[in-house]
């Protein structure tokens, strides 16, 4: 009976952490939508990752890539600033100063033995993958252009404020060796998504 | 005797042209840099707060006197008619780098106040200069157009007419996003039927193109940059609709500009009409939309400022 309960627990916790995750697999893009022709690591099959491998042509030392999408343009969803309701009856007076943006500029997500190593707010992939991949993704300067603002606005009672970020991002992926001796040391996917324009989007709605 | 003679030219020579070439080289090392993005400031303030605002600097050094606070003696914003004097509240390193041409500059947001006697509820700066004094020198840098209006207060009374949906949709102009429209709705949270006699933008020289106005049934288009000419056929009409009792209207509302300006924040002012009486309503400042890349055609064309002895 107990192990049931730990089983059912676990399976509970999985699903817990599998949900948490948007259909994008990244935490802070609920939706990414192509303009054109443009696909996500998560939505490929593992035949379409292994046929990319099979591009990937065997070299000496070092790095070899095949890409999969090369600067995808789409636009994405993205989370919730913030959102505060009013249930009282009495408006409620809201005074929001929005200094620094908790998206960075470029995400990152690996697979197979390529690995993220993150030091504070900098993530990079392992052996030098990132110099690699340079220079062809991205196709602007990546900065993030410092705005902040401030919004001061009335909660009437029975309604939720709430400030959403979407935006323009490209996507980049692909699959990627790392030979030694012309032996395969390292392999995996890799996947870059790099905001381009975030917009801001508020909305009021009624609670009953 | 003359191989001596020609062998000490030489050697005179390259001694010359190799001290001259160190010099060059350190006077460059030591050269500071400094860049701004220019943009349009435009923000809104309450009556009884201070006028306080954010200027992004870009310097190449982490050593000299325009970061350093304690050095700082005087500032001032200016344009070719106004002066204002501002006091430094704080530099704050943002630890942040950015490569412009070959050069690495780092980023710094300087926080300020106006202070001094003002005596107007608008400020309107064209092509400000904003003016650093140190005991050195003084560091002039365009940071492009300025805008504060004070108010009494935001909103309009009981909230009866409420902006209810806020989005921005860009074009693309010369390598930066602009803001040619935006999606706003409008919700009438009175009884009584509300005449909106007016909207307005609250930057100069830029207004909502009325004759172009369309009403959504829901906010949303498809694509947030879209093809749209700017500057033909400004038209600054006045927007006039009604909303009877609860009613929500969303409209999409095209901007024209009489001139290039970069506009990604603006706040609004509404004037409206409820059972004969007319109302002004102000909306505070809305960021719209920033831009996380910016164009290598962009930073490469930034004027750089230098300075030697710094």
């Amino acid at each position: 009976m107990k192990k049931l309960i730990v089983v059912l627990l676990l399976i509970f916790l999985f699903n817990l952490n599998a949900n948490s995750y948007s259909k994008t697999g990244y935490k802070n893009f609920k939706e990414i939508t192509f303009y054109n022709d443009g696909k996500l690591l998560v939505e490929m099959s593992q035949s379409e990752i292994d046929k990319g491998f099979k591009k990937v042509k065997r070299k000496f030392w070092g790095w070899q890539t095949h890409y999969f999408y090369l600067n995808e343009e789409a636009s994405f969803i993205g989370e919730e600033i913030f959102s505060r309701s009013n249930r009282s009856s009495t408006p409620y007076e809201f005074d929001y100063h929005l200094k620094e943006m908790t998206l960075s500029e470029r995400t990152r997500k690996a697979t197979g033995s390529i690995s993220i190593k993150t030091k504070g707010k900098m993530s990079k992939f392992d052996l030098n993958l990132d110099g690699e991949l340079k220079g062809e993704i991205g196709s602007k300067d990546s900065t993030t252009v410092t705005e902040e603002t401030k919004i001061k606005m009335q909660i009437m009672p029975n309604t939720k404020l709430t400030l959403r970020v979407a935006g323009e991002v490209y996507v980049s992926n692909g699959v990627a060796c790392y030979y030694v001796l012309g032996i395969t040391f390292k392999k995996g996917a890799w996947e870059t998504i790099d905001i381009s324009t975030l917009y801001y989007e508020l909305v009021e709605e009624n609670l009953i | 005797m003359k191989k001596i003679y020609v062998i000490s030219i030489c050697i005179t020579i390259v001694l010359v042209v190799t001290i001259g070439i160190l010099f060059i080289i350190k006077r460059h090392q030591n050269e500071l840099k400094v860049t701004v993005i220019p943009k349009d400031y435009h923000h809104l303030f309450l009556s009884n707060e201070e006028m306080a605002f954010d200027v992004e600097i870009l310097v190449n050094s982490k050593d000299s006197s325009l970061t350093n606070k304690e050095l700082i003696n005087k500032v001032y914003i200016k344009d070719q008619d106004q002066m204002y004097q501002l006091q430094l509240l704080q530099i704050k390193d943002l630890e942040k780098t950015l490569k412009i041409k070959s050069d690495i500059f780092h980023k710094y947001i300087f926080h300020f106040i106006l202070i001094g006697e003002i005596n107007n509820e608008a400020i309107n700066l064209n092509k400000a200069f904003l003016s650093i004094e140190t005991p050195k020198m003084t560091f002039d840098l365009y940071i492009g157009n300025v805008s504060f209006l004070k108010v009494l207060n935001f909103g309009s009374p009981n909230n009866e007419l409420a902006i209810n949906y806020l989005k921005g949709v860009t074009v693309e102009e010369n390598f930066r996003k602009k803001l040619c429209a935006i999606i706003i709705g409008f919700r009438n949270n009175s009884s009584s039927t509300i005449t909106v006699n007016n909207v307005e933008i609250i930057c100069e020289n830029i207004s909502f193109s009325n004759s172009e106005k369309i009403e959504l049934a829901e906010p949303k288009i498809d694509n947030l940059t879209i093809n749209y000419d700017l500057y033909t056929n400004y038209d600054n009409s006045k927007i006039y609709f009604n909303l009877n009792a609860n009613e929500v209207k969303y409209f999409l509302l095209p901007i024209k500009y009489l001139q290039p300006k970069y506009l990604s924040q603006c706040g609004f002012k509404i004037e409206y009409e409820k059972e004969g009486v007319s109302h002004v309503m102000y909306f505070d400042d809305f960021l719209f939309f920033t831009e996380q890349s910016l164009s290598h055609q962009l930073l490469n064309n930034l004027v750089i400022y230098l300075y030697g002895n710094h």
